[in-house]
Formats: C-alpha cells, structure tokens, sequence
C-alpha cells in the first residue's frame, strides 16, 4: 500500500466522519461564509463522481475484455471516494443555504450520503463480487440520487416540461380581473416564480399564491401594506444589482422600472388583494402604469387576426389602390381586404379582373352606382372568402346570382335600387352562409318577397322603407329664387319648389294665399314697390305648406342729391346720408354696421332733390323690425314735396301698424303712396315711436328707428 | 428687422433640414433593407392610407351634432317626478351646491318644471321617448340611448369644443381630424372629413371652424365645410372657356413650380397643398354625382321629408351625410343649430325637434336598407343637457332650461352599438348620474374602439409632448358594444 493510499484512506474516512456530523447535526450548526462558498462548488465537482462511477462499473464489469491495469483501478477507486465524499460534504453543505424542496433534498441528500459510503466500501473491500455488487448500487443510487438533485436545481419537471403541454400563455382580464391577478402576478411569475416556487423556495419564501406570499420567507413579510419603503420585496429589488441581496440575481432577468414603480405603488396604496382593474379610474397611477405591463404580459385579443388565409403583399395592396377603386386591409394584422368603387363614369370590367390577384382575399366588395353588368359577377364569384356583396344601384338584373353559390362565406348582399328581379334571388336564398338580403326600390313585389321569407326563412329579405299611403306629410313653403331681395328696373320675384308636381300659390296684398283667394304662381312676377309676398305650397296628397312671407323692395330712382337734416343718434351714425340711399341693405340684426341710421330722441329728416321732377308713386322707408331690441317701425311717416327745399307742402302722411306681439325680426318697409303730381325735391319726416306697445314691459320707453335705406318708385 | 432675422433663421434651418431629409430619404430608398421606410416619396399624390388596429365594426360615421344642447327632459330622459314636484324648489340634498351659469346663479328660486311634452315607451326596448321625435320613437329598437353622457364645460363654447376635440380650449385636432388622420381616406375623390351646417327655429348658437380643424396634424385632415348653398362645394366648376385638358396642364405645371419650391424650402404643408389641388380636381366628378337631388326618388323624399330637396337644410345634409358616407367619406360632421331653449322652450322645441326627428330617422332607415348601417356609425346629441329647474318665468304654458353638464342623452346607432338599449340612469331629478357614467373621454374612447383604434396608441407627437384624443384619459364603455 503506497503513502498516498495511506493518506488517501484516511482522508476519506475523515470526509465521512464530517459528512455524518454535518447531517446529523445540520439544524444546530452555523456554516461559515467560507465554507459556505466551498459547499457552492458541489455542483462543479459532482460530475466526477458520476463519470467515475460509471467508468468503473464498466471497467470492473467488462474486465475481461478490457484488460485493465488493476493499478488504475485501485487509483480510480481512491479518485472516486475522495471526489465522492468531497461532493456529499459539499452538497451537505449548501444544503444548509434552504430554499429547496423539502422532500427532494432529503432524497437527494441520503442517496448522496450512501452513495459516498459505497465508494468507501470499495476502497475496503478487494474481492470482485463484493466489488461488483457495491457499484451496481452505487449506479442506481447514483441514477436516483443524480435525477433529485436535477429536479432541486432546473425545477421537478425540467426534464419532461417539453413533452408536457405549455401552460396557456393568453392570459385574459376580465371587469372582475384584481390589480394583483391582472398586473402583479404576471410580474412575479416572469421574474421570481424560478426561484420561489413551492418546489424550490429559496430563502424559504414562496411567492407562487397570495397565502404563501403571507407566510413570507426566513428573512420575513414579503410586504408591509402601506409602507412599501419598509417593504422587503421593494428594498431588494431597490438595491444596486451589484448587491449580494438585489432580487432578482444580477444574472437573472430585471424588473423594469414600471414593474418596480407598480408593485412599489400598488403596496403604498395599501396592497388591497380585492381592488380590481376596473375600480381604478383613468387617471389612476396604477392604471397609466399597468397599461405597458399588461402590453407586456398580455398577448392583445385584437393581434390575433380574424381571418386565417394567405396574406398577399402591401405592395399589391398599394398597386391595386388607385382613385376609382380602393383595396385596403381591413386592420394591420388581417389578410382580409376591402374593395369600394367610386367614380362611376371611369368604371370598366377590366378594374373588377384585376382584383383576380387578391380573389382570396376579398372579404367586402362595394359596387354601389357602378353600372356593373350580370357576367362580371361570374369573376366577383372567384372572390372565394366573400362575405358582403353591395351591388346597390347597379343594372344588375340577378340571372347570373346563381354564380355566388360558390361563395360558402357570403352573408349579406345588398340589392337595393338594382334592377333585380326574383328569379335569381331564390339562388342566394340556398346558399348556406346567407344571413341578410336587401331588396329596398327594387321590382321585387311584397308576394315575391313573402314566398322568399317562407322558402328561405334563415334569410332576412330587408324590405326597407316603404311609404305609408295614408301619411300625409306637410310641403315645405316655397323658395325665394332671386339673388337679392332689392329687385333692379325689370327684375321680378322668382318663387320655386324643388319637389315636383308641387304648386305654388302667393298673395301680395298681405291675405292668405289659399286655395280660394291665392293666386296661382305661374312665373315671374312683377312687383310696383316694396311688397311682402305670402306664399304657399300645395300638392295633391301632401299637406299645403305654411305660408311663408319674403320682404321685396324694388330700387326705383337714385336722388341726384340727399341730405340729413336731423342728426341720427351718435352711436347709429352709419355714414350719414349715404347709407339710406345707396342700395344696400343693412346687416341683420347688426345695428352699429355703417349700414344703419337711427333715431329715437328726434325724427328723421331727409331731403332728397332729383334733377327733373319727378311723378313718384311711392316712397319706402326700410326699417328694422326687432321687438326685443325695441327697434320698431316709425310712429308716423310725413311726405313734403315741392320744386325746391324752401317751397314744400305735406303732400302724404301715414300711419304704420305697431306689431302688438313678439314678431320675428326681420327687415321691412312702409310704404307712402304719392298723389299723383311730378316734384323735383322730397322731404321725409319719420318720428320713432314715442310708446312701446303695452305688451312690452318697458311701456313708457321710445322706440328706435332704425333705417337702412329710402326707395322712390 | 427682428421677423426679417426671424425668417432668415427659420427658413436656413429648415433649409437645413429639408436638404437633410432628402439626403437620407434617398439612402434609405437604396437601402434594401428598408425598402418602405419612405414610402411616402413615392407616393406624393395619395395620401397615405392608415390602417385600424385591429378589426373595426364600423367604418365610418355620421355625427349628428344637436348644437345648442337639446333638453333630454323634453326628449329621451323621462323623468316623470318633476311633473309631480311641478314648481317646487330644486333640494339642495339634490344640487349639492354644484355650479350654476352666470344666467341662473343669481336666481333667488330655482324651481322644478317637469315636460310640458308627454313621454310614452317604444318598441321592443321599452324607451321612453316624447312626443315630440315620433319617428325617431319609430326606429327606437336600432338605437342605443347613453342617459349618462356628463362633460366638464358648462357654456357652449368650451363644451361643443370639448365634444368635438376632446379639450375645451381648441386648436386641437376634431375628432374626424383624428379619424382621418388615423384611417386615412377610403375615397381618394373626396374629403375623408366632411361638415355641414344647418340652422333651426329656435335659439341658436354660432359654430366655428376650429370645430372642425385639423390642429397639429397635417392640414389635409381638416374638414372641408360644405356650403350651404345651392352649389355645396364652392367653385368646384371650372370657369366659363377652360375646359378638363387645359385645367389638368394648369395642375401639371402648378406642380411642378410647387415641387421646385418644397426643394427650396422643405416645408411639408407644400405637398399637403399638391395633394388638395389634386382631390379637388377629382372632386370635379365625385361631388355632381353626389350633390344632384333633382333625381331623387319619391320614397327618399317621403322618407327625409320635403326639405331634403333645399339645400342647406338639417333634412337635405341628412340625406348629403348619407349619399357622403356611402361614397367612403370616413367621416360627415353635421351641425343643426337652435337647440338652446333658455327660455320659449315649449315655443322652440317643438319647431327644433319637427326639423330634426323625421330626417334623423330617415338616415337609420336609409342606411340599413343600403346593408350600411352595420358598418357605419351614426351619433345623434349635443353638448350638454338643460337643468331641471326653470330659467327665468315659469308658466303653465312656458318655461326655460339652462345648461346642465352633469347628465344629458345621447343616442348612437349602427357600426358595432348594441341595438335597442338604454345605457346608464340619472336620478329621479334628472340632475346627477346614478349609474354608469359616460365621461366625454369615455365617449371618444369608445368611437375609436369601433372604429378599429386603440385610443391609447392613435398618438401624434407635437411640441415635444404626446397628444391624443382622449387626452390622459378615457374608459371604453364595454356594455354597449354589440
């Protein structure tokens, strides 16, 4: 026996002796930090005892034809014992760091132990047979032993995890989803779950269930609810990662600053296991943040395409899209395409055939007003994941729908407004997929469509609107049609109704224009001078229209010169005398427009001089009319007339009706018929009105007179 | 001198910029590895058509929008006790000192005034409906009332603008900028974001175009405002002597002196400006076909009413907003004004109401007769609602309501709604919400949805910061999607 076996024997049996004491006294002994990291290295050195246990069983078992030297044997035997009782005091060791699953770490602990013993054994025990028996042992110990400390290390089922079926990673929310089961957890499983999972606890901590999490681990409370700065989940994961105690590991995979920020949140709101995602309103830390974590975490329902066919290229898509015919995706992640047709004048079969490259791609095609002809729906037929046809509007007359039988997608067409007739619709009713029909304006008979419901009852037949006879809707009142309501020489009221078959009834003389005393519209009419026309539309099974009322002036002769005699009101000044006779109407409603004139502490006093006398029949006075704003129509209006300013006489003097309720504001006129005589120079005298009508709480008040223009016919 | 710096600096950087960008561009363009990261050069006259994120119910919308804030009291929002507490005051229990407008706060009573319009149910669904919308309560089985809409704004301004833009002090992008923005144009001929106006007999109140702008995005997501004229795109025509060829060179080399002047300057508004010259010229063809309504059948008049056939009518942009939309157009904004019943309510109400309930039907009907209802969206309502206590006189004939952003009604039909059910419950006051709220940010939130956008993800980065229609906020109310 050589010195080194010498040694060798006694160093192994000392190994033993420790092993034994470590094991049976593991709970009461302290390891220190340097053997702490000696027993880290068992799963370096582990590998020698398997690979020598194995050489040897093969050496001792295949002796006869491998002839080995028995000096390599006896080396190899001292090898294994001191590599093998080196690893199990190791193993016994790190067994004292905790953190693994009970159950397997003492299986694997006693196997090693075993394990370690046997190879003393061989080292005491020269006969083959005995030799034989001991390695045959050892090799399933080995097997066993070797197969827990895998499990202890990679996790119980690294080995069969592939043949298994992968846990479901669609992780879905719901309204009752918690904060901790919809954001929280998703973190701790893709983070921690490695290392603190019921079958490998590190530190003694399980972080896999709320209950376990609790319990906390041999460096205590996981999370002090509330308080997350004494939190020791956030402490950890807070300390530089250069740390021996930063969670996770350096090595292993970070939370992201969100996650941290989160959990740290979520444990300062007080860690609430009931509070649920959608008690959190939109502004809600919480919420903002989880919406990138649950990103993250959660595989978005709308990534995964509603349809599963061949995608064709955005290329072609783009290719395909041009201005008379749109083809588009109907999302980013879907196959599936959209075709609408515009601009019916530029439509030829040729833009239908080009669709033939993305045939199995179109799901929705829209013809709508194309003057689509009954063959081309044998290429639309090629269209093979087609669910919605809209040939709305189309000459299309239905003899060749029998081709859409091929389409086992097809849901709805539409055939609104075409020229369909039934024959062909009893085509579309057989196809198994079809769910709506529309027939709205269509030649289509409510029998025809009532044996359709009866055949094909799956089918909704849409009918669509269909008038109700015994309604009587009320007209809309005439249009005015003239660009402006101050008529020129010749010019006369243009009255329209844009619904044909519609007649129009007007009065001029302020009385109803009803059938008895209303005068049919019949064209143009002439118009002497200011004048409110009240029209009515009337057509057989309509209701007649309200009357409606347009003010017309008619621009008579211009004065060759005008003067203001009174003042307006300084705030009303318009431009003086211009602004009541150069045409323009003023602005509604808008009385500081220069358009405007107005009076109310004086009459209006205006001379107006022609170059040639002049047999005026009417002067008008435009005024605004705005009740609320007590802008009223003059109290009286006085006509002077005479060859010059200095020789005038009262040649007329009127006296306006006050409305006497709250009347729409409006522009108007009042009118002053002159006798009939020819004077070169006119003075107008127009009081405002001195009383507000009674119905006005401000009776006492003057009105304003507000004008805007003089017209002299 | 300072501006004539200015733009020295400005357009040297952006200079700077613009010659930069081409530079990479065609790097990239010769990259294989990149092929469409550039796509756009390529593509300069069509604009790029964006994608839904994931499969949309609806496709497009035609937003009926009530301006003026009709009263859900008087309309949808049955509320049955302030018939019987008629004239009493409103509890404080009730108001809860929450907010007043300046036209109301200073009354020493507020008190109580129930409808003076009679409520009865409709359809399969049980909606209460009154007597003033008929044929809307027609058609109450395809309609999804939300009773709980509740907004921030109390005035008209900053609350119409907070409905359309999702903020209440404008200039940010309308929500059928967003759309456009976010979906692109399904028709290459016309807008993708359409607006028309009209005005009722009641009390109205103005609308502006920041309504409707594009705010930060590109300008060819605003909405092009339809006239409400004969001729409803304006100087569509060409003139009197130019005829197709000439008009289609005039563009050719208008294009060209405009491409040369974004190689000068870089700015992309220049392209954006190519890209409306060309749509306009397409519109040449698209809007006859659509604007005609000399041919108009009997049924679709008898459907929208005699006014459908005048232009400029809330009845005739019904009927425009449809033939619009079933040529593609994403997105028709419409505005009928008069709905601000202060006062005269049981004066004004019923004329508001006659203009809009039979068109507004008509469109449903219209739609789903087409096979179009299901894929397009149509949203009826306005900015607010109207306080349950009486502004100003109250009579046994006439009352007023002031604005109340605390509850009002909307309804939505179509595209990916659930059909025939009322969403949501104010209190027996019909003052404050009892049960599921609707935030405008919700709403927002929830069209985006059915339209195939994930409002948190549809974002455009301006002045450094991320902007989005919903803001920071916005919950998608899930009951309501079929």
């Amino acid at each position: 026996m050589s010195t080194f076996e010498k040694i060798a024997r006694y160093v192994v049996v000392g190994l033993q002796g420790l092993i034994v004491f470590v094991v049976v006294f593991e709970s009461r002994i302290d390891i220190p930090a340097v053997l702490a990291s000696f027993g880290r290295m068992h799963p370096m050195l582990l590998h020698f005892p398997i690979a020598l246990v194995f050489l040897m069983t093969l050496l001792v078992f295949a002796q006869k034809l491998l002839e080995p030297n028995p000096k390599l044997i006896g080396f190899l035997i001292i090898l294994l014992a001191l590599t093998t009782s080196l690893t199990a005091l190791m193993g016994a060791f790190l067994s004292q760091e905790g953190g693994y699953d009970l159950t397997a770490l003492s299986r694997h602990k006693w196997l090693g132990v075993g394990l370690s013993f046997m190879t003393w054994g061989l080292m005491l025990v020269p006969t083959q047979k005995l030799r034989k028996a001991i390695l045959a042992s050892a090799c399933a110990a080995l097997t066993i032993g070797a197969h827990f400390g895998a499990a202890l290390t990679h996790g119980e089922d690294f080995v069969t995890a592939p043949l298994l079926e992968p846990p479901p990673k669609l992780r879905s929310l719901s309204d009752s989803t918690t904060v901790f089961a919809g954001v929280v957890e998703p973190i701790l499983e893709s983070k921690c779950y490695g290392c603190h999972n019921t079958s490998k606890s590190k530190g003694g901590l399980v972080l896999t269930s709320l209950a376990s999490i609790g319990r906390g681990g041999k460096n205590g409370k996981v999370w002090v609810p509330g308080d997350a700065a004494h939190s020791l989940i956030v402490k950890r994961m807070l300390l530089p990662p250069e740390a021996k105690e930063h969670m996770p590991p350096r090595d292993k995979a970070q939370l992201s600053p969100d996650e941290i920020a989160f959990i740290s949140t979520w444990i300062d709101e007080g860690a609430n296991a009931g509070l649920r995602l959608s008690d959190l309103d939109s502004h809600d830390t919480l919420r903002t943040l989880s919406r990138t974590i649950i990103d993250r975490y959660y595989q978005q329902p709308h990534d995964v395409p509603v349809y599963h066919f061949a995608s064709v290229s955005d290329e072609l898509v783009t290719k395909l899209n041009i201005p008379n015919r749109a083809v588009f995706r109907i999302a980013r992640h879907e196959p599936a395409l959209g075709v609408d047709f515009f601009l019916a004048k530029s439509y030829s079969e040729k833009y239908l055939k080009e669709l033939e490259a993305v045939a199995a791609q179109i799901v929705r095609i829209n013809l709508s007003g194309m003057p689509v002809q009954d063959e081309e729906l044998s290429i639309i037929a090629t269209f093979s994941n087609l669910e919605k046809l809209v040939l709305n509007n189309t000459p299309v007359t239905g003899s060749s729908l029998g081709e859409l039988t091929r389409l086992t997608h097809l849901k709805t067409v539409a055939l609104s407004g075409s020229k369909v007739n039934v024959a062909g619709l009893a085509r579309l009713g057989g196809i198994a997929s079809m769910q709506r029909v529309f027939l709205w304006n269509t030649a289509v008979t409510d029998a025809e469509v009532k044996k359709l419901r009866e055949e094909f009852p799956a089918v909704e037949w849409e009918r669509g609107f269909v008038p109700d006879e015994t309604e009587r809707l009320k007209l809309n009142p005439p249009l005015f049609a003239n660009n402006a309501n101050v008529l020129g020489v010749g010019e006369k009221v243009l009255l329209k109704h844009n619904l044909p078959g519609t007649r129009v009834l007007v009065s001029l003389d302020g009385s109803d224009p009803d059938s008895v005393s209303g005068m049919p519209y019949r064209g143009p009419v002439d118009i002497p001078h200011f004048t409110v026309i009240r029209a009515r539309a009337v057509k057989e099974g309509w209701l007649s229209s309200d009357i409606v009322e347009y003010v017309v002036y008619k621009k008579g002769l211009t004065p060759g010169k005008a003067i203001l005699i009174s003042a307006p009101e300084s705030k009303y000044a318009g431009d003086g005398v211009t602004t009541i006779t150069d045409g323009l109407k003023g602005m509604p409603d808008f009385y500081k427009d220069p358009s405007w004139v107005g009076f109310r502490t004086q009459p209006m006093i205006a001379g107006f001089g022609f170059d040639t006398p002049q047999n005026l029949s009417v002067i008008t006075i435009s005024y605004a009319r705005n009740v609320w704003a007590m802008c009223m129509p003059p109290e009286s209006v006085e006509v002077w007339a005479g060859p010059d300013s200095d020789h005038l006489k009262r040649v007329a003097r009127i006296i306006p009706r006050q409305p006497d309720n709250w009347v729409s504001n409006r522009t108007e006129g009042v009118n002053i018929p002159l006798p009939s005589e020819p004077f070169a120079y006119y003075k107008v005298v127009a009081k405002p009105l001195s009383k507000l009508p009674p119905f006005r709480k401000e009776r006492k008040e003057s009105g304003w007179l507000m004008v805007d223009e003089v017209f002299f016919n | 001198m300072n501006e004539f710096l200015e733009n020295r600096i400005n357009v040297n950087r952006r200079h700077f910029l613009g010659q930069l960008s081409v530079g990479l561009g065609s790097i990239a363009l010769g990259s294989l590895l990149i092929p469409d990261l550039f796509k756009d050069e390529s593509s300069a006259h069509i604009p790029q058509v964006g994608l839904p994120h994931f499969a949309p119910k609806a496709k497009r919308i035609i937003y009926l929008f009530q301006n003026g804030a009709p009263s859900q009291l008087e309309s949808f929002d049955y509320k049955p006790l302030l018939a019987k507490l008629h004239g009493q005051e409103l509890p404080e229990s009730v108001r809860m000192g929450q907010r007043l407008t300046g036209m109301t706060s200073g009354q020493t009573k507020f008190p109580l005034v129930g409808s003076y319009f009679k409520f009865n149910q409709h359809g399969a669904s049980g909606a209460w409906i009154s007597e003033l919308f008929p044929n809307i309560a027609r058609i109450s089985d395809e309609l999804c009332f939300i009773k709980t809409m509740h907004t921030e704004a109390i005035n008209h301004d900053p609350a119409l603008t907070f409905m359309q833009t999702g903020a209440q002090q404008g200039n940010r992008p309308s929500m059928g900028a967003w759309l456009s923005y976010g979906l692109g144009s399904e028709n290459q001929n016309l807008p993708a974001f359409c607006v028309l106006l009209s005005r009722g007999r009641g009390n109205g109140q103005g609308v502006y175009s920041k309504l409707w702008t594009n705010g930060f995005l590109d300008s060819v997501h605003q909405g092009v405002q339809f006239s409400s004229s004969e001729e409803p795109v304006l100087y569509l025509q060409d003139p009197k002597g130019i005829d197709k060829t000439s008009r289609r060179k005039m563009l050719d080399h208008l294009a060209q002196l405009n491409q040369l002047g974004f190689e000068t300057s870089g700015d992309p508004e220049i392209q954006s400006r190519v890209r409306q010259y060309e749509m306009a010229y397409r519109m040449q063809t698209a809007v006859p076909e659509l604007t005609d309504v000399t041919k108009e059948s009997d049924q679709i008049v008898r459907m929208y009413g005699p006014e459908c056939l005048v232009p400029g009518t809330y009845a005739a942009n019904c009927l425009l907003a449809r033939k619009l939309s079933e040529a593609g157009v994403r997105f028709v904004q419409l505005y009928h004004q008069g709905w601000d019943q202060h006062g005269n309510l049981t004066g004004e109400m019923p004329m508001q109401a006659q203009d809009a309930d039979r068109p507004s039907a008509a469109l449903i009907t219209d739609l789903k007769q087409r096979g179009l209802l299901d894929e397009t969206l149509v949203i009826w309502g306005g900015e607010f609602g109207r306080t349950n206590y009486c502004q100003g006189d109250l009579s046994d004939k006439n009352y007023g309501r002031d604005h109340h952003p605390r509850c009002y009604t909307i309804w939505m039909a179509g595209g990916g709604v659930k059909p025939g059910i009322v969403f949501g419950e104010t209190d027996e006051f019909g003052y404050n919400i009892v049960r599921d709220p609707v935030h405008v940010n919700d709403f927002h939130a929830t069209v985006l949805h059915l339209m195939g956008l994930d409002h948190e993800k549809l974002i455009f980065k301006h002045l450094g910061r991320r902007y989005r229609l919903t803001d920071v906020a916005g919950k998608i109310v899930k009951p309501i999607l079929a």
